[in-house]
């Protein structure tokens, strides 16, 4: 869990250029990080990449919207994988 | 009746120069901007010299974030316009934004982005392609990065036309604005194909020196073969 979160934060924080402190769980990509469409596409790709794992494009993916969404979402990949 | 144009501002990032000032003295003081490629590594290659931009920080033009989104064609593009945009005096306003365009040829665009997306095709498969490589790679995308810099709502696209590029979207540009179809033109010419594919694909063609290794930092530049190219002779129309 701690290591997803982490991760998270910090490829975010990569690909936004921004600062791992403003990655808080609550934050919501696009509303509050500022990140344009292909950006989440990038993000998503890069977490796929260090999870192994692969959303699916009809799936829930689409909709992960903060931070907290997509840890979530990451843990249950994870754990089905 | 046709309009008159002038030219009220320019930039330029070159092998000579990171201005249009230092670019123009160099070139008048004879210096060359050629020299051993450091951006990738040349050894296996028949040709190993380029003219590089030396000194270039693109941060010193692009915000961080937006710069990891552009091929280095856009990079040195951006920076030329935001230079020639200052200079024309438009940081202030005095146009009319829908009225005002760009127009960057470029050669080849982004095949820097082309050749490193390429890589990771092969490598990881088609998921790991960047969903930037179109929006780097496309060859109108200086043009479309300085529209969004500026804030200009008027022509948009690039010309494509090999070396002669930057020169025809010169020229091109000169044209709308006389025939009214924009009031304000930014133009001019991109390129960064300063890679292996590139660097290989033109040497193979014998479009580049290779002369290279008579010459040396200090030494006068690599110069072309001096046996003049023979014209091909006139082929006789095909009856019909």
């Amino acid at each position: 869990m701690a290591d997803i979160v982490e991760k998270v934060r910090q490829v975010i924080s990569e690909k936004l250029q921004i600062d791992a402190a403003q990655v808080t769980m609550e934050a919501a990509i696009v509303e509050d990080l500022g990140a344009d469409s292909l950006e989440q596409a990038d993000i998503l790709f890069s977490l796929e990449d260090e999870f192994g794992i692969t959303a699916d494009d009809t799936d829930e993916a689409e909709g992960l919207k903060t931070v907290a969404d997509i840890v979530s979402y990451l843990e249950k990949k994870v754990a089905a994988e | 009746m046709s309009r008159r144009v002038v030219i009220t501002g320019m930039g330029a990032v070159t092998p000579l120069g990171l201005s249009v000032q230092e670019s123009w003295e160099s070139l008048l003081a004879g210096k060359s901007g050629a020299g051993t490629i450091t951006q990738f590594d040349p050894s296996s290659f028949t040709v190993q010299i380029a003219c590089e931009l030396p000194g270039f920080k693109v941060e010193e033009f692009i915000d961080k974030r937006d710069a990891r989104k552009m091929d280095p064609c856009t990079h040195y593009g951006m920076a030329a316009s935001q230079m020639a945009w200052k200079d024309a005096g438009f940081e202030d306003g005095g146009y009319d934004a829908d009225r005002a365009g760009v127009l960057i040829g470029s050669g080849v665009g982004g095949i820097q982005t082309f050749e490193a997306q390429h890589t990771v095709l092969m490598e990881k498969g088609p998921r790991r392609v960047s969903p930037f490589f179109i929006p780097m790679m496309i060859a109108d995308m200086p043009s479309g990065a300085v529209s969004i810099e500026l804030g200009l709502k008027g022509p948009n696209f690039a010309t494509v036309s090999a070396c002669a590029s930057g020169a025809h979207a010169i020229g091109v540009a000169f044209q709308m604005v006389r025939r009214g179809d924009a009031d304000v033109m930014v133009a001019g010419g991109a390129e960064a194909a300063i890679c292996p594919i590139a660097v290989g694909g033109f040497a193979n063609m014998k479009a580049i020196s290779s002369r290279w290794r008579r010459s040396s930092a200090s030494g006068p530049p690599p110069t072309r073969s001096t046996s003049p190219r023979r014209p091909r002779e006139a082929r006789a129309p095909r009856g019909r």
